[in-house]
């Protein structure tokens, strides 16, 4: 099977300082890849620069998606190629109706594919299935954007647009910070209902407990921008009773 | 016929040319005022703290170093200009149109004769001794339309202002009248599409809102046409128990001066004023908001809302006066500000005199770009950056746009908006 995301030496540098320290990653269609670091180990800034955020600059190394060179293409190309970025912090659009923004995405993705726009009753079919599933209120999806949201609504409702606009690649950065159990439960449900044997899932925590709903294939230890060790499940068990110091190289 | 003679030669010449065609009903004194306050101010100039950052002077020299004003004195009938609202009144410097009689509702312009009751009416708010603009207009004005309203009016009124092509210049004045009790809701807008060259459009309207009258009042501007120069001064005076709501849209213009002003003159008013400026290109677009309280237990409430393109000048000066025996006022005052580059420019001043001790006074002003973190959320998600832009920047005038109560208004303005 060849690889959905290809990281081969990746350098990076934001405001000049070097983040991450060359990285090397294949992910493969139907693998769900987990990265655990400490604080300030490059995690956060991987996945920004998966999706394409200004200011992190790539001084070394290339990222291959799904064929393409990542990063030759903008953050809109890039979600339209199937990178989805499940934000740490989702932020509040107070005036941009969210299922109307939802529905925009969905058609400029859509198009991007050569489809056509959805049906306004395929599209109201498929955000109420998907809000059940995520146990979503009506109420808070008809709002402005993460307006007044809770910070587990706001991950939910990160994974309910994953749910719709149902990409290549999910990039997960911590989006089991701040959820009580039973969100946890609610939104790994989310995820492994999206995960597939076409698509991929990338896991950016800090702590194991969301491994435990969703069971990654492999599981990666980002350190000072390396990844020092890689490994299958048991690794990440491994980590949670030594510590991040055992594995200090 | 009164002339003014001032130190400017070009003023004085200027001045020759758009006298030409005065029609004389201002009452005696406010003229005699207006005449001296462009005698003694002159044009203003970039000192003068009202038109900083607007060259008004250059304009003039620029594009109406010759005035084109001839104008027969009959009164004509027909336009080409049309409205979508089926109740209208159009102003134009050759004629005014009135279409949809309705009961309630008394249109009438100079060259006919005009009641005296209307005409010591004309000056009462004092424009003229505050704007050179509005003592131009005072003193040399060409066309006066009355419209009375004394019953409650149900559909909106549009008052179409329409320009002359031939012409470049025109100053137009509008007295409008609300009775007590009366509820109106009103729609103004300019229609420039038959001019092809400059233009310089001089306006002044004086609106008297009587006791427990309510009115919804929505001025939209916005010019197809290049060097359309358009000076707006308006005052408002409101009565015990009124409410109005006004609504200023200031979208595209090579220069959109408006001087609103607002009296409150008794208690129980209420007067809720908003506003939306867009500056594209070269456009200059200056939004003065005066609002006196000249009476206590009323209640003023502003927001106004700016956006700068391009290499667009926006302004903003929002003045708030509450006199000694205003006590219990509660006025509100914010403005919102959005620069979309490096090139444009926007000012925003608010400006409070307070001389009463027992009021409740507030105001903020909030300058910035876009959130980049709202663009790269949206275009994340693989929305165009374009589209993402104009999503935030709707978000940014929704609450303004959604707060229009009457839908076929809405309706009017929303697709006027291009961002």
């Amino acid at each position: 099977m060849p690889s959905l995301l290809s990281i081969k030496n990746l350098h990076v540098s934001v405001d000049g300082n070097e983040i991450l320290k060359g990285i090397d990653l294949e992910i493969k269609k139907g693998e769900i890849h987990a990265i655990m670091g400490p604080n300030g180990s490059g995690k956060s800034t991987l996945s920004y620069v998966l999706a394409g955020k200004e200011g992190y600059e790539v001084t070394k190394g290339e990222i291959i998606f799904n064929g393409k060179n990542l990063l030759d293409l903008k953050p809109e190309e890039r979600a339209r190629e199937g990178i989805f970025l499940s934000f740490q912090y989702p932020v509040e659009i107070l005036g941009v109706n969210t299922i109307q923004f939802l529905r925009t995405a969905l058609n400029t993705i859509r198009q991007h594919k050569g489809l056509e726009p959805i049906e306004s009753s395929e599209f109201l079919k498929l955000v109420r299935e998907k809000q059940k599933a995520l146990d979503l209120p009506a109420n808070l999806i008809n709002r402005s954007l993460n307006d007044g949201f809770s910070g587990g609504e706001k991950k939910k409702n990160e994974i309910f647009q994953l749910s719709i606009l149902n990409p290549l690649l999910a990039i997960l950065d911590e989006t089991d910070s701040g959820l009580d159990i039973d969100a946890l439960k609610i939104v790994a449900n989310g995820v492994n209902q999206f995960h597939n044997e076409e698509n991929a899932v990338l896991i950016i925590t800090h702590y194991q407990r969301l491994l435990d709903y969703i069971v990654p294939d492999f599981v990666h230890i980002l350190y000072k921008g390396k990844i020092i060790k890689s490994g299958d499940k048991s690794l990440a068990l491994e980590l949670e009773k030594s510590g991040y110091e055992t594995f200090k190289v | 016929m009164e002339i003014t003679t001032t130190s400017n030669v070009f003023l004085n010449d200027w001045i020759n040319q758009i006298s030409s065609t005065k029609v004389d009903f201002i009452p005696d004194n406010v003229l005699v005022e207006s005449l001296k306050y462009i005698e003694e101010n002159g044009i203003p100039n970039l000192k003068n703290e009202a038109y900083r950052n607007i060259p008004i002077e250059s304009i003039l020299k620029r594009y109406f170093r010759k005035i084109e004003y001839n104008l027969s004195s009959e009164v004509n009938t027909s336009t080409s200009i049309t409205s979508i609202f089926s109740l209208h009144v159009i102003l134009s410097p050759s004629y005014t149109v009135t279409n949809g009689f309705h009961e309630g509702l008394s249109v009438v312009s100079t060259p006919l004769s005009i009641e005296s009751q209307y005409l010591e009416r004309l000056g009462q708010t004092q424009m003229h001794q505050k704007d050179f603009f509005a003592a131009l207009n005072t003193a040399y004005n060409h066309r006066l339309t009355v419209i009375r309203i004394h019953k409650n009016i149900e559909q909106p009124l549009h008052i179409l202002h329409a320009l002359e092509p031939f012409l470049n210049f025109s100053q137009h004045r509008l007295l409008v009248i609300v009775d007590k009790g009366v509820s109106v809701k009103i729609l103004e807008s300019l229609d420039d599409a038959n001019v092809q060259h400059s233009y310089l459009y001089n306006f002044v309207t004086e609106v008297f809102i009587d006791e427990e009258a309510s009115v919804e009042w929505h001025s939209i501007q916005k010019n197809i046409t290049n060097n359309v120069f358009c000076i707006h001064n308006a005052s408002f005076s409101l009565q015990k128990n009124a409410s109005l709501k006004h609504y200023q849209f200031s979208l595209e213009g090579s220069l959109w001066r408006n001087n609103l002003n607002f009296h409150i003159h008794n208690t129980d008013i209420n007067c809720e004023l908003k506003g939306l400026s867009i500056g594209k290109q070269q456009n200059i677009i200056s939004q003065n908001t005066s609002v006196y309280h000249h009476s206590g237990y009323s209640h003023s409430y502003q927001l106004y809302k700016n956006i700068a393109e391009d290499k667009s000048t926006v302004l903003f000066n929002g003045f708030i006066l509450v006199d000694k025996n205003a006590q219990k006022t509660d006025a509100y005052q914010n403005s919102k500000n959005i620069l979309l580059n490096d090139n444009a420019t926007i000012f925003a001043k608010p400006q409070l005199e307070i001389y009463a001790d027992d009021v409740k006074c507030s105001h903020g002003s909030s300058m910035g770009a876009l959130n980049e973190d709202a663009l790269f959320y949206l275009k994340a998600r693989g929305i165009e950056e374009s589209e993402a832009q104009k999503l935030l920047l709707q978000a940014f005038y929704s609450d303004i746009l959604e707060s229009i109560d009457n839908v076929k208004i809405k309706e009017f303005i929303e697709p006027l908006i291009s961002i």
